[in-house]
């Protein structure tokens, strides 16, 4: 289960404070999916990065599976990312001078997984997001859609229980976004994994289980969507 | 997995932009600097070694002497001593007498020194080489001496200053020595006491006695102990007392050298450091993509680490073959140099292995700091 508690993020700007996100609070079982949507500057990423611990909250608590998120060590925090958790960004951040296969297997790599093996693990998931050709070819060598695949099986090659995705169609045309919606959705399905997605398309958030809509750092909207 | 990532940043990439050139060019700084210390630093050791050895192997180790010479009773007595209070020693007589030697030049002053021949590799381990098919007594001219008169196996003439400018004489040739010092292998004409004796009319007892130690580490001791025992009947100058202004001018020689090298590998490095950092900077994003994906902060400080100490490890290593073979060109080959200006007639050159090991443990060092600096720099900045 991932609980948040009164989550806040303010941070300095022009002599002022400026509040990112405010007493934000949620629970999310495991296994759940939720989408987030709100209008730009509403807080999404700043959720997002608090959860993955890329940035510090001023105040409130995050635990993940009764751990607590904020109070990790370096060390705990680098194997909770090897393990635990997966990113898919926006704009696929894959590594230019590595080839797609290699950016694959990159988390195995980090975690300590053999060479050969973790090359392996990669194929198969270059297989399940269907760009297995793709496995030779440098970043740049490929398509919009493929390098986001690419990105997902990232993401999620370690299976980790808890995927978060920022804006992971963002830069796709509609055809190419929900197949790559569907793809992230399903495979997160047979993870069992939770999914925290922020995404500007609510058509997509409503068919995840939760929908959270923000509005100036608070929660607007709560939706538990029964299917 | 380190090496693995490394040789992916490192590796050459599609576009090369004026980042990359920046970076080629420190490299290059780094590479070129360290051939440079290293020329310098073989430069360094093969001059003072030359001028070590020469001063050395021309001048014993100790020197005991008086006004009104030393007469046999004395030779015998410090001789005793000498067995008694050392691991072993080499002594020779000596006795100077001044020449003019007619050069196309003009006359030449040159300083004819008698010693015991018997003892001249024991107690002078000069480079001696005997005229061909010689026999009975004669003098050894130094090397330069010999080349200058063009003298070819039989005598050459000598003027004896002391009984006049037009009194023209001639000695036999026994061969050659060479010191490696110019001025020595210029001026300087041995051989042996009787002979001197013989030919320029010399009182019996010898000026002084040069003494030559087996194990010249025990110098001090034995200098002090003659100087107790004989300190109020002789003067006793070690070897360092008398060459102390060339070996300061070697010291100082040293301190310049050092300090430029020094200054001027301080500079690579801030040149590195500026490499590491643009480095660094230019791929800040997939650093700190690396750390999202679960690469500890440790973690990429040591690749950030390995980065650098490669690059400048490369950089210093290939710098100091470069180096190398340079110096081994210069001992193969040589560069000329004027013999009456620099005492030597090539730059002389010698490898002291814990220079250049202590040269290159001290750069990669400071590449590792270097490293490390910009690696903080990076990993405090937290933006992607």
């Amino acid at each position: 289960m991932l609980k948040v508690q009164n989550l806040s993020k303010k941070f300095a700007q022009h002599g002022a404070t400026v509040s990112a996100l405010s007493d934000v609070s949620f629970e999310l079982p495991a296994g759940a999916s939720l989408g987030v949507t709100g209008e730009s500057g509403a807080g999404k990423s700043t959720l997002l990065n608090l959860l993955g611990g890329l940035e510090k909250p001023s105040a409130g608590q995050i635990t993940f599976n009764d751990r607590d998120l904020l109070r990790m060590t370096d060390q705990e925090e680098a194997k909770f990312r090897q393990q635990d958790l997966g990113f898919i960004f926006q704009f696929h951040q894959l590594l230019e001078d590595f080839s797609v296969l290699e950016n694959v297997m990159m988390p195995l790599l980090i975690g300590g997984t053999p060479r050969q093996q973790a090359e392996e693990t990669a194929q198969i998931w270059l297989d399940k997001v269907g760009i297995a050709h793709t496995a030779k070819r440098f970043p740049k060598e490929v398509s919009g859609g493929e390098q986001q695949r690419a990105a997902i099986a990232r993401g999620l090659i370690h299976r980790p229980c808890l995927v978060l995705a920022d804006e992971p169609t963002g830069n796709l045309d509609e055809g190419n976004a929900d197949h790559v919606f569907e793809l992230l959705c399903d495979l997160n399905h047979d993870l069992g994994a939770t999914l925290v997605m922020v995404t500007h398309h609510a058509d997509f958030a409503k068919r995840l289980t939760h929908h959270m809509v923000l509005r100036d750092g608070q929660i607007k909207n709560w939706q538990t969507n029964l299917k | 997995m380190m090496l693995f990532l490394a040789k992916r940043f490192l590796g050459q990439k599609n576009e090369r932009s004026v980042r990359s050139q920046i970076m080629l060019i420190s490299f290059l700084g780094l590479l070129f600097v360290s051939a440079f210390v290293i020329v310098a630093l073989a430069i360094l050791s093969g001059s003072q070694k030359v001028y070590r050895d020469a001063v050395l192997n021309f001048n014993a180790h100790i020197l005991i002497f008086h006004q009104d010479g030393l007469y046999e009773h004395e030779v015998k007595s410090i001789n005793a001593f000498l067995l008694e209070n050392t691991q072993g020693f080499h002594a020779s007589g000596y006795q100077y007498h001044e020449i003019l030697v007619p050069t196309k030049l003009g006359l030449k002053p040159v300083i004819v020194k008698g010693i015991e021949l018997a003892q001249k590799k024991e107690v002078y381990p000069l480079s001696w080489q005997e005229e061909k098919n010689f026999s009975g007594d004669g003098a050894y001219l130094g090397k330069e001496l010999y080349r200058s008169l063009q003298a070819r196996g039989e005598t050459f003439s000598y003027i004896n200053a002391k009984e006049g400018l037009s009194l023209k004489q001639s000695l036999r040739i026994a061969g050659q020595f060479e010191s490696g010092y110019f001025d020595f292998d210029e001026r300087f004409v041995l051989m042996d006491l009787a002979l001197l004796r013989k030919t320029f009319s010399k009182a019996q007892q010898v000026e002084g006695l040069e003494i030559r130690l087996n194990h010249v580490e025990e110098l001090d001791v034995v200098a002090e102990a003659l100087w107790q025992k004989f300190g109020d009947d002789f003067e006793i100058q070690t070897w360092k007392e008398l060459n102390h202004s060339l070996f300061e001018a070697l010291k100082l020689d040293r301190t310049v050298v050092f300090s430029v090298s020094l200054l001027v590998v301080m500079i690579a490095c801030l040149n590195f450091f500026g490499f590491l950092f643009l480095f660094f900077m230019e791929r800040r994003r997939e650093f700190l993509l690396l750390n999202r994906l679960g690469l500890s902060k440790q973690g990429l400080g040591r690749l950030l680490v390995f980065v650098g100490l490669s690059v400048g490890g490369a950089s210093v290593g290939l710098g100091s073959v470069l180096g190398l073979a340079f110096v081994f060109y210069l001992h193969k080959v040589g560069i000329a140099l004027d013999p009456t200006v620099y005492f030597v007639d090539r730059v002389p050159v010698f490898l002291e292995p814990i220079w250049i090991v202590a040269f290159v443990s001290g750069a990669l060092l400071l590449c590792w700091l270097t490293a490390q600096l910009a690696g903080m720099v990076l990993l405090k900045d937290k933006k992607a």
